[in-house]
């Protein structure tokens, strides 16, 4: 089993394997209404991340500013909702256009700005609009945001009978999602996104033209974390400042990829069903205990999956396989005239140092 | 020295020159590392560029490809003025390179490698990898195209990095002291395969160290030194001037040769 390498087919595997284990949770796993929101809640962050990893995976170009289309994204489906009546179905994807463009704008700064300055400007970014938010009180709400009509059992309108059902849809629209960032990283602009994040002046020189590449990349990276904020909304049926375009936002987001692990199609995914667990259940369960501090154990779990192994749990996962595949092997009688095992176990153990990403590269320019 | 006459040359085809560098100035800082070159390379050559460490090689390379800006002087390739123009642009027109500290996309594969330029110059993705299978084979590449970048011997690095320049369907390829840390053998490989770029239309220059190959190899010669061209022409003619022996190998040498 690889879980790293991505190969045109293996998206609609892993897309249908989400579809199906995420559908199976509630018969198994999820027991009490907080888990089933503590999942659904972990679905949207998913498929926030997977967004991000279009850009900060496989285009190198690591933003903590990716609240801004979450932000763009639900606020464009509230107020459209809100003001003409428009079903979310239909305002999510105008949020997801809405993000798109705001990515295509956030391009320049990536363009002019190397590696750790970029990261720097998006998050700036994130602290401009949320006091655009904050400040557009009419428009906006303010800081208390907007709320949109609650409607039971109204399907059309992106409003289900129960939690399970909106549990049920959300894990369906992570499923595509994931489709479609699987296929795109697996497709021409994915190829050029990761020629490049590892050498831009080796991918100009291939003839790839880096600026439109990246343009392209973080409008589609900016839509996807878009439709992310749309589903969110009809999740909570309201959004504020914070939970739209707050700091903790970007960085949730981020490190969602990063710890599940950047610039793999399930990454995004291990990493919004491990930490978002971790930060929800824990905020909950310290909750009489003094305030930052479940922020805290939540930072200590990162910390520690970045010191183990820094490209994230996926590649955890695909070292220990490994291992124990090795184990297993050396424990069976050697053949005798050569079995192929040996060779075998090169060719693996080469797999993964590939997708290493070395440090003096790691930063676009 | 008045090299404009003997610059002048057209390609085993008859064809007019495929570049045409005039006055070509590289600048950084106060150091003029290309110093008003002036060189013409006609389609189907093979010509080497050589001089000291410093002469401006690399440069100049940088030049022609797009990556380094001319502060003075014009380039014109395959009849359209070029001067300005960027490395992405040149690439598309048909200008390849290799670089001389290998540089290959460290998370990909070999073949992810050679597919990233053959991707962008064919039309689908069918044509794309049969260039990229072509290009491979042409660079002498017989590992699994499946191996890691980072898993490659020198020598392999270079060939796939040669099959990149070759996937891009260029028809003037830039080579880089190619033979830099190879072995005997895997030199006489890369050289063999380099000579059979003429004939499937791709006009080769190179700057390279190893003599006996630079002799050998090209058509001719263009000498550089503190970024000024000193000498072109047949190789075996412009190694025994005097001018030459002494910018490249040293005064000792150019002594010890009268």
């Amino acid at each position: 089993m690889n879980l790293v390498r991505s190969a045109p087919g293996r998206p609609a595997l892993i897309a249908l394997a989400v579809l199906l284990v995420g559908w199976s949770l509630p018969f198994w796993l999820i027991q009490t209404q907080f888990i089933l929101v503590v999942a659904i809640s972990a679905a949207v962050w998913a498929i926030a991340a997977q967004g991000w990893n279009i850009a900060g995976g496989y285009g190198g170009l690591l933003s903590f500013g990716h609240s801004v289309y979450f932000g763009i994204g639900a606020y464009t489906t509230a107020l459209l909702t809100i003001h003409f009546g428009l079903t979310p179905w239909v305002g999510m994807l105008v949020g997801a256009l809405a993000a798109a463009i705001a990515g295509a704008i956030t391009t320049f700064p990536a363009l002019r700005l190397k590696g750790t300055y970029f990261t720097l400007a998006t998050f700036v970014l994130t602290l401009l609009f949320a006091d655009f938010a904050t400040h557009f009180r009419d428009f906006t709400g303010g800081d208390v945001g907007l709320s949109i009509p609650f409607l039971r059992d109204a399907p059309e309108m992106f409003q289900f009978d129960s939690a399970l059902t909106l549990y049920y849809v959300v894990v369906a629209i992570l499923a595509v999602v994931t489709l479609i960032v699987g296929l795109l990283a697996a497709s021409r602009l994915g190829l050029f996104l990761r020629a490049s994040r590892d050498d831009p002046d080796a991918a100009r020189a291939a003839g790839v033209d880096v600026t439109r590449v990246r343009l392209v990349g973080l409008s589609l990276s900016a839509a996807v974390t878009g439709v992310a904020g749309g589903v969110m909304l009809q999740s909570l049926r309201a959004i504020d400042p914070v939970t739209g375009f707050g700091a903790n936002t970007a960085f949730v987001i981020a490190l969602v990829a990063l710890t599940g692990g950047r610039g793999t199609v399930v990454g995004p995914i291990v990493g919004a069903a491990v930490l978002i667990p971790v930060q929800q259940i824990l905020s909950a369960q310290l909750s009489s205990a003094p305030p930052g501090l479940s922020g805290m154990a939540y930072a200590v779990v990162v910390a520690a999956v970045m010191l183990v192994e820094r490209r994230g749990l996926v590649f955890l996962i695909a070292r220990l396989a490994r291992a124990v595949t090795a184990a297993v092997q050396a424990r069976r009688p050697h053949r005798p005239g050569g079995s192929p095992a040996g060779g075998g176990d090169a060719t693996r153990a080469a797999t993964v140092p590939a997708q290493e990403i070395p440090e003096q590269q790691r930063s676009g320019s | 020295m008045s090299a404009s006459r003997e610059n002048v040359r057209t390609g085993p085809d008859g064809e007019p020159g495929l570049l045409r560098i005039t006055g070509a100035c590289v600048t950084f800082g106060g150091l003029r590392a290309v110093d008003d070159v002036s060189l013409e390379v006609g389609s189907g050559e093979i010509v080497g560029l050589v001089g000291p460490n410093g002469a401006g090689k690399s440069t100049l390379f940088g030049a022609i490809a797009g990556a380094v800006r001319l502060s003075g002087g014009s380039i014109e390739f395959a009849g359209r003025d070029v001067t300005g123009h960027g490395a992405q642009r040149m690439s598309t027109w048909g200008v390849a390179r290799t670089f001389q500290k290998v540089r290959l996309f460290p998370t990909m594969t070999a073949e992810e490698n050679v597919l990233v330029a053959a991707r962008a110059h064919h039309r689908n993705a069918r044509e794309a990898h049969e260039a990229v299978a072509a290009a491979l084979d042409m660079a002498g590449f017989t590992l699994d195209p499946a191996t890691p970048a980072t898993a490659l011997a020198l020598a392999d690095r270079k060939r796939v990095e040669i099959a990149r320049a070759v996937a891009s369907r260029p028809r003037l390829l830039l080579l880089d002291e190619m033979l830099n840390g190879l072995t005997r053998q895997e030199t006489d490989a890369l050289v063999a395969a380099v000579a059979k770029l003429p004939a499937a239309g791709i006009t080769v220059m190179l700057v390279e160290h190893v003599l006996h190959v630079v002799r050998s190899l090209c058509d001719r010669l263009a000498v550089l030194h503190h970024g000024k061209l000193i000498a072109t022409g047949d190789p075996a003619d412009v190694l025994a001037r005097d001018e030459v022996i002494e910018a490249w190998l040293g005064r000792a040498h150019a002594e010890g040769a009268r």
